[in-house]
């Protein structure tokens, strides 16, 4: 289980050099596997070799520091074409203290190429000379200095930098734009350095599978107050409009399915989440898809409570115009269902299924249909979150050999008390990312 | 007739005078008493001989053949003693050399560690208990507070044995921990006196088995050494007091110790204890990936439905488990890098020990 340190501190304020944090964790029964840096730095009473004994290294520690003076937040002001080489651009750059032109051949830069100056500078994540990054050419993370030189004669001292060459992901296809109001001649570290936990999480503290989950637990270990406490998802959103009369819910067995909630939001727009959404999910070891998706992903793995996101208007649709019925049931002799990753399956006696007045929609708590999946048309989204028997989930992704997040949680048993607090917070996040309401 | 007989006989009697080795023998055999020699083709023509005569020259015919067998197996017998003797007087034979030294058989190092452990706790007083690697589903999950789909079986890939659909939520499997013992152990001893059953303090080593990828750390099968204790006042500083002990006993009186919690079916709560690296003292080295601490075994209380499980009252009664693989601190102790080693029967490995 990866836990952004940033994200842990949206709900704990923590205080302990990182390695300390991770000592206190792994004794208290979360066991760090590993800390991997993206941009902090280790503490520095630990640093190098230090023959104290009690300086040595518990936690496994990889990753990449960033230097403060080197590794900086920067703005494109315009993109160039390059004079030798079609597959290069120049970029017009200012980071803080003086404008440079640095050579990239990024292709996400190349539809800003000769527009002359940009209305809202692109920013960028800036590596100068002498900047220690991964090396973007080679698999896996080397290290590498960046040295001065020239490119098909223009000479390169900096550099716009990829996830890969700051060690966020191993996205190489091109450099990272920063969400706009990032502050211009700030060091990185400062804007977005973060360093990763690596958790091994034991059955019987399946709570924590989630960064709530460990905010918790850093909480009680070093008596600080969260910051948040988990009914702020009740109290959310109090002012929408009331779901009533636009779908209705059907539990056949109340032992198979304790909870079903259900959210519905109106008027979004499918398209790339904003960077920090990006960036939190990868640093999870997520792929981020569109902001529909990355939003129910975030939720859940901020607060443990897998979402689904349907197309509403597929719902409405298949129901003939009339409010969608959702109806929680198992799945009749000979059932089938096609599952997003394609397959067609054939499902069991004791399968538990959300369906619509039509036919099986999903697999409770375990994976969507193809047909209802959120589509770049989708304009609105039904979002449900439910409570199933652990039991139950645990049978099914055994006889479907069918894994997921959702089913890893869902498997190892979440609170029906979750269901209503994870679709109010994937209803917050989507409104924030999608400009939907 | 006859004396063409008697003819044939002194011609091969004087021909076997001549004859000195093996091969020579052979060719006065063919030459001889083979089927086309002389002696041969006068039993052939028998028939042609007038009746009268017939028996005389039959008789006289068996007598010479037999003469030349005896004389043949005479000379062949003489030949084999001239050989011998000839190779007696050719080469030397002290019969006063010491005889081959067999090579000595030693100790498996997984019985060693195994055999050093088990005295360890000997001397505390815990008794060996063995039991079958042959399990129920019951006696290795069920009774141990896994219940059927259980995260935690997740953990563990067994090998069940195919006995058709006859035993429904029981079937039979290699025992994937030795903690079934810890059942068996507990009804054995609490049905001497099921109103009033003894304290017990055993150790139960043997085989496990697991359905894994083999590779340089897993093995399908393997050794562990599990421990239990049950009675009336046994606390956790019990186990803490008992395993920190062990832990000096086999690695040195200088050795730490650490309970780190963890979680366990069988137990609660549940703990990891690490000692401190043997190899750097506890510096960081590559033995404990700069760590400074070595796991070494699970440990825990008895979980109530455990004991009640194995007979013993969980509100009158409490008790700690521990269990831990000797390959794995053999592997530690001897910095054995590959745990395939252990089963791959290779003399050069296991000569060592």
């Amino acid at each position: 289980m990866k836990i952004p340190l940033s994200w842990l501190q949206d709900f704990v304020e923590i205080d302990l050099p990182i390695e300390e944090l991770a000592h206190r964790l792994t004794m208290a029964g979360l066991e760090i596997e590993e800390i991997r840096l993206v941009g902090l730095t280790k503490s520095t009473e630990i640093r190098g070799d230090n023959p104290d004994p009690r300086s040595r290294r518990e936690t496994k520690i990889s990753g990449l520091e960033w230097s403060r003076d080197k590794l900086v937040v920067a703005a494109i002001l315009e993109v160039m074409p390059h004079p030798n080489a079609d597959r290069l651009v120049l970029c017009r750059l200012q980071d803080g203290e003086r404008e440079h032109t640095v050579l990239t051949g990024a292709p996400n830069l190349f539809p800003y190429k000769g527009l002359g100056k940009l209305e809202s500078p692109l920013k960028v994540a800036y590596a100068r000379e002498g900047a220690q990054i991964f090396d973007g050419h080679q698999p896996g993370q080397v290290p590498t200095i960046l040295k001065r030189t020239k490119i098909r004669g223009v000479e390169s001292y900096s550099m716009v930098c990829s996830e890969k060459e700051l060690g966020i992901s191993d996205e190489h296809e091109g450099v990272i734009i920063l969400d706009s109001d990032a502050p211009v001649g700030v060091p990185l570290v400062n804007y977005m350095g973060d360093a990763v936990l690596d958790i091994a999480i034991t059955p019987n503290i399946a709570r924590n599978a989630n960064v709530f989950g460990v905010a918790r637990e850093v909480a009680a270990i070093t008596k600080k107050p969260l910051r948040v406490s988990l009914d702020r998802w009740v109290e959310v959103l109090a002012e929408g409009d009331s779901i009533d009369g636009k779908a209705t819910i059907e539990i056949q067995d109340a032992e198979l399915n304790p909870r079903f909630v259900l959210g519905l939001i109106r008027d979004i727009q499918v398209k790339p989440s904003p960077y920090w959404v990006q960036r939190r999910l990868r640093l999870a070891g997520m792929r981020p898809i569109n902001n529909i998706v990355d939003a129910t992903n975030y939720a859940m793995w901020e607060i443990g409570e897998p979402l689904h996101a349907f197309d509403y208007d597929v719902l409405v649709q298949r129901a003939g115009g009339k409010p969608p019925k959702i109806i929680t049931r198992t799945a009749f002799p000979g059932e089938r269902l096609t599952t997003l990753d394609g397959v067609d399956r054939s499902l069991d006696n004791f399968t538990v299924l959300v369906c619509d007045s039509v036919g099986p929609l999903s697999i409770a708590g375990v994976m969507g249909g193809l047909e209802s999946e959120v589509t770049s048309a989708t304009r609105n989204v039904l979002l449900e979150g439910a409570a199933w028997n652990f039991i139950n989930i645990r049978k099914t992704i055994t006889s479907q050999r069918l894994q997921s997040e959702a089913a890893y949680r869902f498997s190892r048993g979440v609170h029906p008390a979750m269901a209503e607090r994870g679709v109010k917070r994937g209803l917050e996040l989507m409104r924030q990312i999608t400009g939907g309401g | 007739m006859l004396e063409e007989l008697n003819q044939i006989l002194i011609k091969a009697e004087s021909a076997l005078q001549e004859v000195s080795d093996d091969d020579a023998l052979e060719s006065w055999r063919v030459t001889y008493m083979g089927r086309s020699s002389p002696l041969m083709s006068t039993f052939d023509r028998l028939g042609q001989i007038p009746k009268e005569d017939r028996p005389a020259i039959g008789r006289r015919a068996n007598e010479v053949k037999r003469a030349l067998e005896a004389a043949l197996a005479e000379k062949s017998e003489a030949l084999r003693q001239q050989a011998l003797q000839r190779s007696l007087e050719t080469t030397q034979l002290d019969v006063t050399l010491p005889g081959r030294p067999l090579p000595l058989g030693r100790l498996h190092p997984s019985t060693q560690i195994l055999r050093e452990i088990t005295y360890i706790f000997a001397e505390m007083g815990f008794q060996v208990y063995r039991s079958r690697e042959v399990e129920t589903d019951e006696y290795n999950f069920q009774l141990l507070n896994f219940p059927p789909n259980h995260p935690a079986r997740e953990m563990q890939d067994s090998f069940y044995i195919d006995t058709g659909s006859e035993r429904g939520d029981n079937p039979v499997l290699l025992r994937t921990h030795t903690s079934p013992g810890q059942i068996h152990a507990m009804r054995e001893y609490s049905t001497l006196n099921p109103d009033n059953p003894p304290s017990i303090r055993l150790i139960l080593p043997g085989m496990c088995f697991r359905y894994e990828q083999v590779n340089v750390r897993y093995e399908l099968q393997f050794t562990q050494v599990e421990g239990l204790a049950v009675g009336e006042s046994i606390t956790f500083s019990n186990l803490k007091g008992t395993l920190s002990d062990f832990a000096r006993r086999l690695f040195g009186q200088q050795v730490r110790t650490r309970f780190r919690a963890s979680h366990f079916p069988f137990t609660e709560p549940s703990a990891e204890m690490d000692v401190e690296c043997f190899v750097c003292g506890g510096a960081g080295c590559p033995v404990c990936k700069r760590t400074g601490w070595l796991e070494i075994l699970g440990c825990g209380m008895v979980h109530p439905i455990v004991l009640t499980n194995g007979g013993y009252d969980p509100t009158r009664f409490t008790g700690f488990a521990f269990g831990m693989g000797p390959e794995r601190i053999s592997m530690l102790r001897h910095r054995i890098e590959d745990i395939r080693y252990f089963w791959a029967n290779d003399l050069r490995f296991l000569e060592q020990f």
